[in-house]
């Protein structure tokens, strides 16, 4: 055995190198925000796309400092940013490239971030952007519609079967001894598909006694699908479950397949 | 305005730049302001109450300059968007406590606003203001006394004489709604004064009449739910609210956590409102059942449904209400809404919300927006809610099924199409098999009735062999026929036939592109099988069958080959066709081809009436004839004669609607005129002008010859109405007094499920088209329904008038 030693301590040669290397480094550094193009390019474009609520929300700062509902900006100590975020625009433009830029884009925090915390005043300020954020939040979707899903068990009616080339007609055929199916999607081109059956006990069996079977020459894997829209039955229309499940398969059309020959149409006569 | 900044001076351009922009940002600022006032209320992060205070005092700082801008925008909320009032009221009363000037403004703007919707017939908007001008007793911006007074008022106006019920009904209406507002602080403040309104308001509402309730309700049983009428039921609702004290549990109040600041304010009097007099051309809301179909006990465990008579339903259902008027038009906007109903957590929503969707799609006469449109919200409904609420849909389906041997007719119908909808977006997927109950019942029982015409409305949705492979064998007997057309002239014995060799050349001539000239040869030697020598001769109905049938039967193919045939041969129709008989003798061959294809026949009669070939008239005495006896109980049938109803008020509001813009446009040209002889000294400015933003008019102007012209034709398609709705309505009294008459001598029953459709279609006929009826109401009173009928018709006929009595 020959064990490699390396002490912790490095050799004189060693310290020179490192400093000499941190020394080009540095001077590489240099050399390249030198050579590097302005910024001013990327942030002109902005400038003038800045949000008109940047405006706005200070209108109604000031307003808000007329009416009197702040008094604590007076008590705020002046940051630097604060005469950069009230340059004027043409100025502002001038001197874009300096590190000022960003508190154009943020609206409210140049004025009073401390307001906010030291009194327990109205936010006011934050009145529109809580509106907003709320307001997008709602619009993209219910935000609450699936909670309680997460903490369930895995189980559920509908179960994932892989085998080669499996059909609609071949899952239906297999599967139909376990229990009354609802709903059956298959991607040939992936050789997989879903059943969704009326109960979970038939899933369940049907996990059990096919996972790894062999029916007329396919290899299957049953699992139970990774998404399992949860439905209890809240009542006993006897449809109930039916249209739940298929309103939660998020494919209304279904499975059905066309059986229809095409029509041709002859050279019309009435022309 | 003093926004200098201090730095202005020592930057010109920037002073440049500001003084060009200053019109643009005051804009800015007003568009601020308008969206935060809109926003307020909305989910936010800090309170609502902090939102409210810092809003009120931003505004407060603003009122000198934007106090006009200021004025419009809470007016406008608070009638656009009324499920924010107590938010708007205590902003205002905020506003109030901090300028009282502007307090007072505020009170007249929306007075005027209130004076302003009642003269303009905008009866919600009224309603609205009034209910804002209520809650503001709760901020201490008015008095109460004074809004008291404002109601007496009101609740007078419906003690008036010689004035119709409908506008009674609706200032008694207004009066009640507001009470679940306003009422504890009026019970407070004035008890006496309010039980003194809530007297007046009982004694109307014992005298007042129901004659319509019958004709409005959904079922004709008051089981397991009552219809009730909709000033019944909100009476009774505000009497438990009375007998609770006036506590309602439902409406937010924000202005409670201001308690404080608002009673230190001054308050307004309202000045004296008096409603405007009726006029005759003021059209008043038309009363409604209130609609119920579940109760607490058809809801799953968790929240409860309110009761029937709790001010609660009445509150959840006018707000659900008024979120389907605000998104109509987008159902997925629509369904989101529902679903975030503010109080869900509450009450069981999906129930709520099916309930109220279905209220609207069965709202008699007819629903507010088009039937597919409540359809395609509960899909909306479904998808982002599907654990739930198709299970809840389902469940509604069974309740509506098993209820529906009472059902209206017309909601039957309504039932119908969005059954069949909703299926055929759920892979035609139900257990049919619960139904088969039904298979034992009269085939004109509804129930049979109703699986039978979903299949044939999902026929037109899917095609036939889908439709019989979803089915269970059993229901065989109710699977539509396969709808292809009955070629008699090629069938087998068709040799036997007189037209058979005419149909032959027939299909020989048309197949070869032959000219409509050339269809008249072949069918020229054709006998003419009436002898009688008085009759048209012109009229030959073996022509009219081995045309129709033959050339029908070739565009088979699809709707848009017979659209082509008939326009083809357009010619042929008019010349084989020109009295009423010969337009229903061809209506009668078509049905002998496409009795099997109801679509087609709706599709094909459509096509006729808009292309010319036959008349309404022919259709209506076509379709009350013996030969459509044994349709007459179908949907397909009364579809047929509603489009055909349509189709002529169509035309007759097109010719008064242009008539109404000539005048108009003569009316301009004569003042313009004037105004150029008036005016010497101005008369070049003039011209110039008139050149400019009236040119199109003037070289449209309409000659009074035009004009004349133009009247006699609206005179012409109004008489044509008229009697349009004379021959329904005397053939529905025809045959529906044979049928009283003859039951009567035989001892029998006279309510059969015949007469009850047939009754339910007539009074289909008077909701579905009460607008135009009610243009001939008073002629149908002289003509038809005259006191001698039988009392049974006789009662359909009133039940409409009173709609709008």
């Amino acid at each position: 055995m020959v064990y490699l030693h390396f002490p912790t301590n490095l050799t004189e040669e060693e310290l020179m190198l490192q400093t000499k290397y941190a020394k080009l480094k540095k001077k590489k550094k240099a050399l390249q925000a030198l050579k590097a193009p302005r910024p001013e390019p990327e942030r002109t474009p902005q400038t003038p796309k800045r949000p008109a609520e940047a405006r706005d929300a200070r209108e109604v700062a000031r307003k808000l400092l007329k009416s009197g509902a702040i008094t604590a900006i007076t008590k705020t100590p002046k940051r630097p940013e604060q005469a950069g975020f009230k340059r004027p625009r043409g100025l502002e433009r001038k001197l874009s490239s300096t590190e000022r830029t960003i508190s154009g884009y943020q609206p409210f925090s140049a004025t009073h971030p401390e307001d906010m915390e030291t009194d327990n005043r109205p936010k006011v300020k934050n009145l529109y952007d809580s509106f907003v954020s709320a307001r997008d939040r709602e619009e993209r979707g219910l935000t609450e519609k699936r909670d309680g899903r997460a903490d369930k068990p895995r189980q559920g009616n509908t179960i994932f079967v892989s085998g080669h080339e499996i059909t609609e007609d071949f899952l239906k055929k297999t599967f139909h001894s376990y229990g009354n199916i609802v709903n059956v999607t298959v991607e040939i081109e992936k050789n997989h598909g879903f059943v969704t059956f009326d109960k979970m006990e038939a899933a369940d069996q049907a996990i059990t006694e096919m996972h790894h079977g062999m029916v007329s020459g396919v290899q299957l894997k049953v699992s139970l699908a990774r998404r399992q829209p949860v439905i209890q039955p809240i009542n006993d229309a006897a449809s109930a479950a039916t249209w739940s499940t298929i309103a939660a398969s998020h494919s209304q059309k279904g499975s059905h397949r066309d059986r229809r020959k095409l029509i041709v149409y002859e050279e019309g006569f009435f022309d | 305005m003093s926004r200098r900044r201090p730095h202005e001076e020592d930057d010109g351009y920037e002073r440049a730049y500001r003084k060009r922009r200053r019109v643009s940002e005051n804009q800015e600022i007003e568009d601020r302001l308008e969206s935060l006032i809109l926003r307020v209320g909305e989910k936010s992060t800090s309170s609502l109450e902090s939102n409210l205070e810092g809003l009120a005092s931003v505004l407060e700082a603003d009122l000198a300059t934007f106090r006009s801008k200021i004025l419009r925008i809470l007016t406008d909320c608070a009638i656009k968007m009324p499920e924010k009032c107590t938010i708007y009221t205590t902003l205002v009363g905020l506003l109030n406590a901090k300028n009282y000037n502007f307090g007072g403004e505020f009170v007249e703007y929306m007075v005027r606003n209130l004076k302003d919707s009642l003269k303009a017939c905008k009866w919600d908007a009224a309603r609205y203001s009034l209910r804002f001008l209520a809650d503001l007793v709760n901020c201490h911006v008015i008095s109460a006394g004074s809004l008291l007074q404002l109601l007496d008022n009101m609740v007078d106006a419906a003690k008036e004489d010689g004035v119709p019920q409908v506008r009674k009904d609706w200032y008694v209406f207004a009066v009640l709604s507001t009470l679940p507002w306003v009422g504890r602080e009026l019970y407070e403040k004035k008890e006496q004064a309010l039980e003194h309104l809530l007297v007046s308001i009982e004694v109307f509402l014992g005298k007042r009449s129901k004659k319509h309730h019958a004709a409005l309700r959904v079922w004709a049983l008051d089981t397991p739910h009552p219809q009730e009428e909709y000033l019944d039921c909100l009476w009774a609702q505000i009497r438990k609210l009375r007998q609770d004290n006036w506590a309602e549990k439902h409406i937010p109040r924000p202005y409670l956590a201001f308690d404080s600041i608002l009673c230190e304010a001054l308050q307004h009097n309202l000045p004296t409102i008096l409603p405007p007099p009726h006029h005759d051309s003021y059209q008043y809301p038309m009363p409604h059942v209130v609609f119920r179909m579940f109760d607490y006990t058809d809801c799953p465990e968790g929240p409860i449904l309110p009761g029937a008579h709790s001010i609660e339903r009445f509150l959840i259902e006018e707000h659900l209400h008024q979120i389907i008027e605000m998104h109509h038009l987008e159902r997925k906007d629509c369904a989101a809404h529902l679903l975030n109903f503010p109080y869900k957590l509450k009450i069981p929503l999906d129930y709520s919300i099916v309930e109220v969707i279905f209220a609207e799609l069965f709202h008699m006469p007819s629903p507010r927006y088009l039937e597919i449109v409540y359809g395609s919200v509960l899909i909306e409904l479904c998808k982002l809610q599907p654990s739930t609420m198709p299970q809840v849909l389902a469940q509604a389906t069974e309740i509506l099924f098993i209820r529906i041997d009472t059902m209206n007719t017309a909601c039957f119908d309504r039932f119908v199409n969005w059954f069949s909808y909703h299926l055929s977006n759920f892979q035609f997927r139900w257990s049919w098999e619960d139904w088969d109950s039904c298979l034992q019942l009269d085939p004109e029982h509804p129930r049979p009735k109703f699986v039978r015409e979903v299949l044939l409305k999902s026929l037109r949705l899917s095609y036939h062999q889908r439709i019989k492979d979803m089915m269970p064998d059993s229901f065989e007997s109710l699977i539509p026929t396969k709808p292809e057309p009955k070629f008699k002239y090629a069938a087998e014995g068709a040799g036997s036939l007189p037209g058979t060799t005419s149909a032959h050349k027939l299909v020989v001539s048309i197949r070869a592109k032959c000219k409509p000239e050339e269809v008249l040869h072949v069918l020229q030697d054709l006998p003419n099988p009436r002898q009688d020598e008085d009759v048209d001769p012109r009229f030959n109905p073996l022509k009219i069958d081995v045309f129709v049938q033959t050339l029908l039967n070739l565009g088979s193919k699809s709707f848009s080959h017979s659209f082509a045939a008939i326009s083809k041969f357009h010619y042929v129709f008019k010349e084989l066709a020109e009295s009423e008989e010969a337009q229903i003798c061809i209506l009668r061959n078509m049905f002998d081809l496409w009795h099997g294809h109801q679509q087609m026949m709706c599709v094909l009669i459509d096509k006729m009436l808009k292309t010319q070939i036959i008349e309404c008239s022919a259709v209506a005495n076509w379709i009350f004839s013996k030969d459509m006896s044994g349709e007459f109980t179908k949907l397909y049938l009364w579809e047929i004669l509603h489009l055909t109803i349509k189709k002529m008020s169509k035309h007759v509001n097109r010719l008064g609607r242009e008539l109404a813009e000539a005048l108009e446009r003569l009316r301009h040209a004569e003042s313009d005129s004037d105004e150029s002889e008036d005016g010497d000294g101005e008369g070049n400015n003039n011209s110039g002008q008139r050149g400019k933003s009236g040119g199109a008019d003037d070289h449209e102007k309409p000659s009074e010859d035009m004009v004349d012209r133009m009247e006699e034709r609206l005179e012409a398609a109004q008489a044509d109405q008229k009697n349009l709705f004379l021959i329904i309505f005397q053939r529905f009294i025809m045959i529906l007094s044979e049928h009283l008459v003859r039951s009567d001598t035989d001892g029998r029953d006279f309510n059969t499920h015949w007469y009850k459709w047939t009754i339910g279609r007539l009074q289909q006929v008077f909701l579905v088209h009460h607008e135009q009826v009610q243009k001939y109401s008073s002629t149908l009173e002289t003509l038809l329904f005259t006191q001698d009928l039988d009392p049974h018709i006789l009662e359909v006929f009133h039940q409409f008038t009173s709609l709008r009595a």
